[in-house]
């Protein structure tokens, strides 16, 4: 062989044997209980500290429309007693231990979390893997919640000048899916829930075979899955059935424009609507990377063009929300300056739009994935958000394996895909306008 | 006289339900039985304690100290810091707003970077950089990836000694911030923030809008900025925290490479110390809302004195203990009244406060007052019990880990911990002041501050008049 030709084959030989750079995302391991729980371990060992997080794949979808309001409600009940700890206690117990503790209710799931020094481990286990199958709460606990969640729903929805629009707008956007209602209810659904309604909505969906434990912190496989076994091993599965909701494939195009009082200045925002994350055709990954690539930081096209050049805006977000079963959202936002009309502030974007796709090149593409990749040694810092980023994306449906190649598959982003990606968001989607406005002086 | 047959029947008809009863009623027991016993269970885990331990190093250069806490599990580097009395409390009061503006400039440019390349060069390298003003203070913080730690060094030691101040950049900070003044009567919440301000802080520094004041904010020019920069930033108000990925003399580098280079500046000018005593006030903000919002305030301690983990304790267990609280249980628990009440202590460099919060339907609030009062009032007669001492304290020590969670919150807390002089050994010793305070010494700071009622002000309800 001459040396040109060891050189070739050196070079073939080597990248037959290329392992990829990228690491996984999270020290994490998986197994399933025999009754379907799926379990995630993340090792993280800097403080003796543990989040302990249960997500039940049930939310705001999964009840009829009339009792809107009623998955946030369980979620209440579920610290108003069970079959081994009376109504109180769990408070007691979790705060008398230093648990800090709380949950929350989305569209598609509720998650419960504890985040404690890891000595209490196993208290949290046996309160969960409790909860999970032995809800026990009282008429009276009933009632007192149902008035709690009323009072949530002024306090941290109707209170703000804004939710009047951005629940109208929801509509618009999902129309007949049960996305399309707020995950809190309304006034008139969260009284129209009875007790039956929770207990009935608890049996159906709150099983193992349809939940994910993650416990990520200062851990070890070997050392809790004996304790796993132990307090969640033996609750049976109800084999449980959820109905997916139905995709929206309507092409349209539609405006909302409101003006209501408390308001101080314009915004403009657009919505495009997309397959799921899953079933896209080329990869949801270029919707993340289109995403950071458009109006991510100041650098960013349509920051330059909307807000430093055009001044017709002082600030633009980008977002790519795949948090839906059936679909998943594109969204533009705009702070409209003053004396600026929402029209022009709308044509400006579309021609920023415009500019931004011609500019789409191979050094855009590496700037935008290098300013992803970047944050992530961020995600391995506090043991918490291993759990919740997990969480998120198991109960979507993706595997761990997925989640853990995120560096990779972020990286496997064509400049093609993103221009694809592009295209379909702009030139194939369903596209709602939502502009709020003050009031107009007499 | 009824027949013995009758006598017997007669008793089989009482005896034979009340035995069923009996019977029912052991089986019900029965089967009542709990799987396990929760308390048994957490009493146990006292058994699988690890000890954590943390080293906090005082690193010293020339007239400048850090506290650093290294933490090496994951490369990343945060520093925190703060220049000592150079808050909005301390703008000139004809350029009100202008820290707040200074302190979002430093992040446009610095050195031969403009702008935008500055910018760049934070998100390609995952570099965090930011600076902020509260009423005392003006804070920055930089937090980066190992790997571009001398990248991110640099660019906060242009932003200390060669801040750009570009014209342009000016304009369109001036323009962000006079639009965060013009919605901030938006929400109902923050409406109630200016005007607890106002109101509480009276006629002093504290009482400024924290966005500074339109007609000043127009005025400023580049060379207010800078002059501003120039006597704000001066090392002598410095209070520096680390932690992360790095060591001693990698501290003391940064010390001197980065903030030993900044002017010394003259020594501290304080403000003048508020005395607040409440006088169980009320004042209404009329706003049509569907849910009023109140916050409290009454006269608080300061970090350092004696009163402070007394007071701590008694006003955890009275609205800091999350649900458990008294008023949770009182107003969220029982009554469903509110999703949330709190009270809390705050302390600035010159006030210091017991304030608190809690939203009610209008319809609903002087119920939800009373309760409130009755609360306050029956901590101040009667304080607390040995047994809620103990729970209060387990709690407040059983969680102290949980603050070496994220690596930039312990940058902030070596901060805090420098800015109340509290030593490098606070966090050995702080469990330990917890658990030594005495029942005697709770329920004398609870006589001393929850015996008067506080002043409300409230949002979102009128005042009733009289007929």
């Amino acid at each position: 062989m001459n040396n040109l030709q060891k050189c070739v084959f050196c070079t073939l030989f080597l990248s037959l044997f290329q392992t990829s750079a990228t690491a996984k995302l999270f020290n994490a391991e998986e197994f399933f209980l025999p009754n379907g729980l799926q379990v995630v371990i993340v090792q993280n060992h800097k403080a003796p500290i543990v989040k302990h997080m249960v997500w039940y794949k049930a939310g705001a979808v999964d009840n009829e429309a009339q009792k809107a309001g009623l998955a946030h409600l369980l979620e209440h009940l579920m610290f108003r007693g069970t079959k081994n700890v009376r109504d109180g206690e769990f408070n007691l117990i979790a705060t008398q231990n230093g648990i800090e503790n709380n949950a929350f209710t989305s569209f598609d799931v509720t998650a419960y979390h504890e985040f404690a020094d890891v000595k209490n481990l196993e208290t949290i286990m046996a309160l969960e893997a409790d909860r999970m199958h032995n809800l026990n709460f009282d008429k009276q606990a009933f009632l007192s919640e149902q008035s709690i969640v009323l009072q949530e729903r002024k306090q941290a929805i109707e209170n703000n000048p804004a939710s009047k629009f951005s629940e109208r707008l929801q509509k618009i956007i999902w129309n007949d899916s049960p996305y399309a209602l707020p995950v809190s209810g309304t006034q008139d659904t969260i009284k129209a829930i009875t007790f039956a309604d929770i207990t009935d909505f608890y049996h159906r969906y709150y099983s193992p075979d349809n939940a994910i434990l993650i416990i990520s912190g200062d851990v070890s496989k070997k050392e809790i899955k004996p304790l796993i076994n132990k307090y969640y091993g033996n609750i049976s599965a109800t084999k449980v059935q959820r109905k997916k909701p139905s995709a929206l494939t309507q092409k349209f195009e539609a405006k909302l424009a409101m003006s209501l009082p408390d308001i101080q200045s314009t915004s403009l925002s657009q919505t495009y609507i997309l397959p799921s994350f899953h079933s896209l055709k080329n990869s949801g990954y270029a919707y993340i990377v289109l995403a950071q690539y458009l109006a991510t930081g100041k650098t960013s096209p349509l920051y330059k063009n909307l807000v430093k050049d055009e001044k017709v805006a002082l600030g633009v977000q980008s977002q790519y929300s795949y948090a839906n079963q059936s679909n998943s959202l594109f969204r533009l936002n705009l702070i409209v300056q003053n004396n600026i009309s929402p029209d022009v502030a709308e044509e400006k974007l579309q021609q920023a739009l415009g500019k931004a796709y011609a500019a789409l090149d191979e050094n855009a593409l590496a700037t935008a994935k290098k300013k992803i990749l970047a944050d992530l040694v961020y995600e391995r810092d506090n043991p918490e958000n291993a759990a919740e980023i997990l969480g998120y994306w198991l109960s979507l449906g993706f595997t761990l394996d997925e989640v853990q190649n995120y560096e990779e598959n972020i990286q496997a982003v064509s400049l093609d895909e993103l221009k694809d990606a592009f295209n379909q968001v702009f030139y194939h989607s369903a596209r709602i306008s939502g502009i709020l406005m003050p009031e107009k002086k007499p | 006289m009824m027949s013995k047959t009758k006598v017997f029947q007669t008793s089989i008809k009482i005896l034979l339900p009340l035995c069923l009863i009996v019977a029912v009623g052991i089986g019900f027991f029965f089967n009542y039985t709990k799987d396990f016993d929760i308390k048994k269970i957490a009493a146990q885990s006292d058994n699988y304690q690890k000890k954590m331990a943390v080293k906090v190093q005082k690193i010293q250069y020339k007239n400048l100290t850090a506290y650093l806490i290294e933490e090496h599990s994951n490369p990343i580097i945060a520093i925190s810091f703060i220049f000592k009395h150079a808050g909005y409390a301390y703008d000139d009061k004809n350029q009100l707003g202008i820290s707040q503006i200074s302190a979002k400039m430093l992040l446009n440019g610095a050195g031969k970077y403009k702008e935008d390349e500055f910018a760049s060069i934070l998100e390609e390298n995952g570099i965090k950089m930011g600076f902020g003003v509260t009423a005392d203070d003006f804070s920055g913080y930089l937090i980066t990836p190992s790997a571009n730690r001398k990248t991110a060094y640099n660019l906060l030691k242009q932003v200390f000694l060669n801040p750009r101040l570009d014209g342009d950049s000016l304009e369109l900070t001036k323009q962000k911030q006079l639009m965060s003044l013009q919605k901030q009567n938006e929400h109902p919440h923050s409406q109630l923030s200016l005007a607890f301000d106002k109101e509480i802080y009276a006629n002093t520094a504290y009482a400024r809008n924290a966005l500074g004041k339109k007609e000043d904010i127009e005025k400023l020019t580049d060379s207010d900025i800078k002059k501003y920069l120039l006597q704000a930033l001066t090392s002598h108000k410095l209070i520096i925290g680390m932690s992360g990925d790095l060591d001693a003399a990698q501290a003391q580098n940064i010390l001197k490479e980065i903030f030993a280079k900044l002017p010394t500046g003259n020594p501290l000018d304080g403000l003048q110390k508020i005395e607040y005593y409440s006088k169980g006030k009320q004042i209404y903000i009329k706003r049509d809302t569907p849910q009023s919002i109140t916050r409290i305030s009454a006269h608080g301690t300061y970090r350092n004195s004696a009163d402070f983990y007394p007071l701590y304790l008694a006003n955890y267990i009275l609205g800091s203990s999350g649900l458990t609280s008294r008023l949770s249980i009182r107003m969220r628990e029982e009554q469903g009244l509110t999703y949330g009440v709190y009270t809390y202590l705050t302390m600035k460099d010159f006030s210091a406060l017991i304030e608190g919060e809690f939203s009610v339907a209008p319809q609903d609030y002087d119920k939800a007052k009373a309760m409130f009062e009755q609360e306050w009032l029956k901590m101040g007669n009667n304080g607390i019990s040995a047994k809620e001492l103990e729970l209060a304290k387990k709690s407040l020590i059983d969680s102290f880990n949980l603050r070496f969670a994220e690596t930039s919150a312990l940058a902030d807390m070596l901060v805090l911990m420098q800015k109340h002089n509290l030593g490098t050994d606070f966090l050995d010793n702080r469990n330990d002041y917890i658990q030594n305070v005495g029942l005697e010494q709770v329920n004398a700071a609870a006589k001393k501050y929850f015996s008067v009622l506080p002043d409300f002000i409230t949002i979102g309800k009128e005042e009733e008049k009289t007929k």
